[in-house]
């Protein structure tokens, strides 16, 4: 008995040094190179990074694609919903490119496009061909699958897929119709079932954008795995979606050569308009402080403080009409300020002249003269290495970090004038500038500066034509950072949620206890868990192939914390195992730990 | 020593000049000093040190919080003591100067009058931005990169005024802005001189960034100096 229990003990310890020895060379092997090979065992065409040539002139194996996939600039108008939406063109699975073709996972997030708020626009992505989140044949029959995906065939089985429903509705709010929202039922049943959002039969009540923002109806999935609604008001109310360009400009010409003054009859319509339109983020006392600036994370501006960011006066001046008519009608990217171009230029005066009456700024203060901004040169080479010259004499690297990534020694520090933090803007990310992205947007803020934060106003120090090259220079900088690894609603797991199952869990599970080389396996997982980053479940690669509900309920709980990921758990593939079995998709073992315990 | 022994050359030069100005202008003026130190009673917090990675060639490595700092003898430096019940031109006709050396603010408290130009200096030669917090005057954020070696400063209503640089979050200095024409700052022992105060009874305030504000009423004696202590305490 107890030499047995002593053998036993001998050969776990055995067994734990072996299998320490071939987790350490395995881990070392977990490389860049061995990284490749995998990825290029089961993606197609990816590029050999000791080779940089090799991405460039490896055809992808089917070069007969008919999808030919274009990175979509970022800032596009949004799309237009289309109110007649043709009933289910699920292209055949054989003519759609594989979106993993493109090289990894990295470059197939960078082709998809983008909404005019920045994120991945899921649904122009399957209307465009690029992802078929619904592996079924054109019919709507039974899955017509190119390889097995015994689990994907069960889910699919047990909840017969429905054909993508194209059914409209428009949900007109009784007491603002003017925030009307057309909900486009075919873009949700792409991905959904109707049990998704309809528990029971008929249910589906419309929340106030409170309960949205805390996670109900909507904000189930919106603000999660789906665009966020706080910085993207106009992809459900359309009537916010911001104008096109030379509107916007014909209109903001036209005010800046005839302001509609102030006037009595124009104040009581713009309080009116006020309680209407702005009241709920600006608060009725116009400080910033309305019923839904909980919620948002650009905190709305105070009227109160009088202080504005946006402005075409230089140094301490208020701005002018004009200046606050350009941010009502154009809104701000990025943040909750959607664009109300909607509301007829004598509406956005009357607005203009009542935030106005927030604050005795306007009263006391010299009216600001404004900026011109002059035409700008050629952005010629040599300008363009006065604007670099520039960028780090004039000290914009203190801040805005030596490549624009907003990381400078100084990006830490920074506080605005409420004294909470605030970061630089990373101008290599791409990203919309609240301002304007314009050259002459980009050249008013460098000389005017940003009230209220620490961009200083270079105006009165900088000639026009060196103003005009550090333009050029931040301009020549956007866009340049790389790809970011996560989308909106990808989810790291940390390790320390997920301890090790205790023996009573597994027996209640009614399952296997695990063998003595499991036990030792998961030692050295642990061992090895302290130098290995957590896993990120990207979400966003699964989307491109899956429907929600391939994989929720029944792989995984839709409920944080719900889903005790082990690697234990994996081994008896339970969770991600369920199809990276290496057989559906590549299996999780030790050669593959880079897959999901990759650094950001 | 030599910094400590400056200023209160100049003061007495000036004192010197302008009692004769006042004998030569006004012979029938009757007025008087007022000296005295700012003090601290208890033990003061020991200065913290931070260490700083930004700009190290020019700022330095390290910063010591200069928020409070008191000299031998429990002085206060850098408090404001000013005759609050009386408006003029000012005594001093030296143009106030704020440098920005060894990324601090040279000197942390400078005196200003309404209207009156304040230079701000870039001794550092690097991107320093003058951003001001105030509350009557409009608030001023202007980029003052290494080159621009000068920025005049002017501000209407007499308030306190904390200037920051954003870009170097440790700097701190401050502006009095006040009509008063007697108005001083304490030195490094805590004392102060205010000359040619007219005699009679005044109200005396005194203003420090960290301790707040005192007041007393002070009687001037024409000829003579009158001796006064503020006394500060923890709480």
């Amino acid at each position: 008995m107890s030499s047995g229990r002593e053998r036993g003990r001998v050969c776990t310890r055995a067994s734990l040094v072996v299998l320490l020895s071939l987790g350490l060379v395995i881990l070392a092997a977990c490389s860049q190179a061995s990284r490749h090979k995998t990825l290029k065992f089961f993606f197609d065409g990816v590029p050999d990074p000791a080779d940089p040539a090799a991405g460039k002139t490896s055809e992808p194996p089917a070069p007969e694609l008919p999808v030919v996939l274009q990175p979509v600039a970022p800032g596009r108008t949004p799309p237009a919903i289309p109110s007649d939406r043709s009933l289910t063109p699920l292209p055949a699975l054989e003519s759609v490119a594989p979106i993993e073709t493109l090289g990894g996972w990295k470059a197939a997030l960078a082709a998809l496009p983008t909404d005019y708020a920045g994120g991945v626009d899921w649904v122009q992505a399957v209307d465009d061909g690029l992802i078929t989140p619904r592996l079924l044949s054109p019919t709507g029959g039974p899955p017509a699958l190119p390889f097995s995906l015994d689990t994907l065939a069960r889910v699919a089985s047990e909840q017969p897929d429905l054909p993508v429903l194209s059914l409209d509705i428009d949900l007109v709010p009784e007491q603002r119709p003017f925030f009307s929202v057309r909900f486009p039922h075919a873009s949700h049943t792409t991905w959904l079932g109707c049990a998704s959002c309809h528990p029971d039969a008929g249910s589906m009540r419309t929340e106030k954008m409170d309960s949205i923002f805390a996670g109900e109806s909507c904000g189930k999935c919106h603000g999660k795995v789906a665009f966020e609604p706080e910085i993207a008001c106009a992809r459900c109310h359309e009537r916010l979606a911001p104008g096109d360009e030379s509107t916007v400009e014909a209109e903001l010409s036209r005010a800046r050569e005839v302001p509609l003054p102030s006037s009595g009859d124009l104040l009581a319509r713009g309080q009116e308009l006020y309680g209407t339109y702005c009241e709920f983020c600006h608060g009725e006392q116009g400080d910033g402080d309305g019923r839904l600036t909980p919620w948002l994370k650009t905190r709305p501006r105070d009227f109160t403080a009088g202080k504005y960011k946006f402005r075409t006066t230089i140094g301490t001046a208020p701005p002018t009409d004009t200046d606050l008519f350009r941010t009502i009608t154009r809104g701000v990217p990025g943040t909750s300020m959607p664009a109300w171009q909607a509301l007829p230029p004598e509406d956005r005066w009357a607005l203009v002249h009542f935030i106005k009456t927030f604050t005795d700024r306007f009263d006391n203060e010299e009216p600001g003269e404004p900026i011109t901004v002059p035409e700008p040169p050629e952005m010629t080479e040599e300008l363009l290495a006065t604007g670099r010259e520039m960028y780090s004499q004039a000290g914009c690297n203190s801040c805005h970090g030596e490549t624009g990534g907003g990381d400078g020694p100084a990006a830490d520090s920074l506080v605005d004038d409420r004294g909470e933090p605030i970061r630089p803007f990373n101008f290599a990310s791409g990203r919309p500038l609240k301002s304007g992205s314009t050259p002459a947007d980009v050249y008013r803020v460098i000389m005017t500066g940003l009230a209220g934060t620490p961009m200083p106003g270079f105006g009165e120090v900088l000639p026009p034509e060196t103003a005009w090259a550090l333009t050029g220079y931040v301009g020549s900088l956007s866009g340049t950072a790389r790809q970011p690894f996560a989308v909106r609603g990808d989810i790291p797991f940390d390790r320390k949620e997920f301890p090790p199952e205790t023996e009573m869990e597994i027996r209640a599970r009614a399952i296997e206890p695990p063998t003595a080389a499991e036990l030792a396996e998961d030692e050295l997982f642990l061992l090895a868990g302290k130098d290995i980053p957590p896993a990120m479940f990207p979400h966003g690669i699964h989307r491109i192939r899956f429907k929600c509900s391939s994989c929720h309920e029944s792989i995984f709980k839709m409920k944080a914390g719900a889903n005790p990921v082990t690697m234990t758990a994996m081994r008896r593939g339970e969770f991600c195992a369920s199809c990276h079995d290496g057989n559906l998709a590549w299996q999780v073992a030790f050669t593959t730990c880079v897959q999901c315990h990759a650094e950001r | 020593m030599q910094g400590a022994n400056r200023p209160s050359g100049t003061t007495a030069r000036w004192v010197m000049l302008l009692l004769s100005l006042g004998i030569l202008l006004h012979p029938q003026a009757q007025a008087g000093t007022v000296v005295g130190t700012v003090k601290y009673l208890g033990k003061p917090p020991t200065p913290r040190k931070a260490a700083i990675s930004q700009d190290t060639e020019i700022c330095g490595t390290e910063k010591q919080s200069a928020y409070l700092v008191v000299g031998p003898d429990q002085g206060i430096q850098w408090a404001v003591v000013q005759i609050a019940d009386l408006t003029g031109a000012k005594s001093s006709a030296e143009p106030p100067v704020v440098d920005q050396k060894g990324c601090d603010f040279a000197p942390r408290v400078v005196i200003v009058r309404p209207g009156e130009e304040v230079a701000i200096l870039n001794s550092d030669g690097i991107l320093h931005n003058v951003h001001t917090r105030s509350k009557e005057n409009p608030a001023v954020n202007k980029a003052q990169p290494g080159f621009v070696k000068r920025m005049p400063l002017t501000f209407k209503h007499a308030e306190v005024i904390r200037l920051k640089c954003d870009v170097h979050g440790w700097m701190t200095g401050w502006i009095m802005v006040t009509d008063s024409p007697h108005a001083s700052v304490t030195d490094g022992a805590g004392s102060f001189r205010l000359s040619d105060v007219p005699a009679g009874t005044h109200q005396l305030t005194t203003w420090h960034e960290k301790l707040g504000e005192q007041s007393q009423e002070i009687t001037v004696v024409d000829g003579q100096e009158s001796r006064v202590v503020f006394e500060f305490s923890r709480e």
